[in-house]
């Protein structure tokens, strides 16, 4: 395969027993890149990823590597790794397993799979291999996945909810050793989180779902340059916000504060010169609370 | 190392702004090698990526130069164009907000030369 | 398709040496509790008489006790850590004969200890293998179903466990009373000759169609959480 592996997909459609879980997503995901999804629970970022790894037929739309579909095609899943929560529940299914087995399976089937590297995450994160992932703290089930997913070598990895139930300390961790590897390897990661503020630096563009559609995706710095808190009396920020696209208000009396974004490129400053208003940027998890907080309730330009 | 990145900046732009103050403080000294991206990376926990568009924009304000196969170098009077650069961003982040503010508590012109002269009496001292 | 079969080989090889492994340890095992319930001056003849008929036994005990698990605990992790539903379907497929044919060339083994004439009784072999198969893909589709509709496929999975547990048990009750010998003889010379074949392809084929009917279910399973 060439050098720099690209999964993307086309107008990707998804439907549940009627329902529209994703509609119309187009997106490319390269190599060499550290990627953010977040959404609101039910946006369909599991779905997405699902599809994106072909674990589940589309509806609609096609899925490919470097140009080959990717459904059905083991050659090109070789080269991608979805990781996802175990769900320590399931009494038929893969709970029954010891750390130990689940992860001589995963082995059997990623081609690049490093075991120094598997062994080395073991230890760091204090893994017993001998316990049955049924009896796995919600934690420990998670150190299970990202020891999957790192050690995997795949070249595009997918890490779904990876910090959920670690602490901070493991999560400071986490974060350092996904760096170092994408330092070392250039892999492409794709990471699906609702801690949006400590991830956001790492991320170096940020993937936003909104009710299964694709809302943005952007450089992680250009996007959280775009957007504003401008606050000040009423009438003030109605008229520096005109142009602007407006996502959410508070008011408290006759103070309003509305969170706006430009386009790209376009300075704030000369746009509400004039107006008595304060303006303080915004920071990935408050952008995000903004566009996602009222999902009814959107207004553009007034 | 300071961590104290804020959320609300672009980051590229706050580890620019770092190297310069370092080189400003004397901590990083002229023709001394800049940390690499991979350095700033690990030591921020920041996508590397945005490290390098850090450094990136230095090389383009001609501030750090790159030696090709050995690495990011301060180049010879980064200091004074560093102060160069401040000192004319100085208008727009300080004297504007600060005229703005003089203005909307109905600060005279003269009020407001005469604190400028006490703040720096005060700071003789 | 080729490189999913190969990917799929790599990791469910391991499974059906187990497999197999067990279904051999437990003929062994009973073989031994034979020897400690027969007449003392007999134990070989026992041995060599009880050996076809455990062997059988521990082959459908294992073959169900896999096969119902197959799709519930192991083919959709498969799917999860990225191969195709038909390398993945093709292997257990696979696999699944490999294990029926063992389970056959054991029996096979077993009457010929017993000394019996083989020539009449070359049809009982196949048919065993064919049954087996035909029990294998029934529990693995009843699994399938489980996991994919829940609550009607749980129901539909605890009836063929109960049935086919009373059908194993029957037999191995039959084979460890004292009727063994004679119910062995009758079943034999009944067995033999031109139904047991036609019955024996019979069941290949209703095998065949149930592996492919699980083919169905599976191709457009979703992968659940």
């Amino acid at each position: 395969m060439s050098d720099t592996m690209v999964l993307s997909c086309e107008h990707l459609c998804k439907e549940y027993n009627g329902k529209r879980v994703l509609d119309d997503v187009t997106l490319q995901l390269e190599q060499g890149h550290i990627y953010g999804l977040i959404g609101r629970n039910g946006a369909g970022k599991t779905t997405l990823l699902s599809l994106l790894t072909a674990q589940n037929p589309a509806t609609s739309g096609r899925v490919t590597l470097n140009g080959e579909p990717v459904w059905e095609n083991q050659a090109a899943l070789d080269h991608i790794c979805f990781s996802r929560e175990i769900n320590p529940l399931n009494t038929f299914g893969s709970a029954a397993y010891k750390v130990k087995e689940y992860l001589r399976i995963a082995r059997a089937y990623y081609p690049n799979w490093d075991e120094p590297y598997a062994e080395r995450l073991i230890g760091i994160f204090g893994l017993d291999v001998k316990k049955r992932i049924a009896k796995l703290s919600k934690g420990m089930l998670s150190m299970v996945t990202i020891v999957v997913a790192l050690a995997s070598r795949a070249e595009i990895t997918i890490l779904d909810e990876p910090v959920a139930g670690l602490d901070v300390v493991a999560r400071e961790r986490f974060y350092q050793l996904l760096l170092e590897d994408q330092m070392e390897t250039g892999r492409a990661f794709v990471i699906s989180t609702h801690i949006i503020e400590e991830a956001a630096n790492i991320f170096e563009k940020v993937i936003l779902l909104q009710d299964g559609r694709l809302r943005l995706m952007e450089d992680t710095d250009e996007l959280v340059s775009r957007f504003w808190a401008v606050s000040g009396r009423e009438d003030e920020v109605d008229a520096a916000c005109t142009g602007l696209t407006v996502y959410h208000t508070d008011r408290m009396g006759r103070a309003k504060t509305a969170y706006v974004s430009t386009a790209p490129g376009q300075n704030i400053r000369p746009l509400v010169a004039g107006r008595e208003v304060d303006l303080a940027p915004l920071s990935l998890q408050k952008l995000f609370v903004a566009v996602c907080g009222d999902e009814a309730a959107e207004v553009s330009g007034r | 190392m300071n961590l104290g990145l804020s959320e609300e900046r672009s980051i590229y732009l706050q580890i620019g702004e770092k190297i310069e103050d370092d080189i400003l403080r004397g901590i990083l000294l002229e023709e001394e090698r800049a940390p690499s991206t991979n350095e700033l990376a690990r030591a921020y926990a920041i996508n590397p990526a945005t490290a390098a568009k850090g450094i990136n924009l230095l090389v383009d304000q001609g501030i750090l130069y790159k030696k090709r196969g050995i690495g990011m170098f301060v180049a010879p009077g980064a200091k004074s164009q560093i102060i160069e650069k401040r000192k004319s961003s100085f208008y727009t982040r300080f004297v504007l907000g600060l005229v703005e503010e003089a203005r909307s508590l109905s600060i005279t012109e003269e009020e407001l030369i005469e604190m400028i002269r006490r703040a720096r009496e005060e700071g003789k001292q | 398709m080729r490189e999913g079969v190969v990917r799929n080989l790599r990791c469910q090889w391991w499974p059906l040496a187990q497999c197999l492994g067990v279904a051999a340890g437990l003929t062994a095992f009973l073989c031994l509790c034979c020897v400690f319930c027969a007449p003392v001056d007999a134990i070989p003849e026992t041995v060599a008489v009880c050996f076809g008929p455990f062997a059988a036994a521990s082959w459908l005990m294992m073959g169900i006790g896999t096969s119902i698990n197959f799709y519930p605990q192991s083919a959709f992790l498969y799917l999860r850590l990225g191969t195709t539903r038909a390398g993945v379907f093709a292997v257990r497929q696979l696999a699944n004969l490999c294990f029926c044919g063992a389970g056959a060339l054991a029996l096979a083994a077993g009457i010929a200890l017993t000394g019996l004439d083989m020539k009449g009784l070359g049809g009982v072999p196949f048919a065993f293998f064919a049954a087996l198969f035909l029990i294998d893909t029934l529990t693995e589709l009843s699994g399938l179903l489980a996991y994919r509709y829940g609550k009607w496929g749980m129901v539909f999975y605890a009836l063929s466990i109960v049935l086919l547990c009373a059908v194993s048990g029957v037999f191995i009750g039959m084979v460890a009373g004292d009727q063994r010998m004679q119910a062995l003889q009758q079943l034999a010379r009944w067995a033999a000759g031109l139904p047991l074949a036609a019955a024996g392809g019979l069941m290949l084929a209703g095998g065949a169609l149930t592996a492919a009917a699980c083919w169905v279910f599976f191709r457009s399973a979703q992968v659940k959480v």
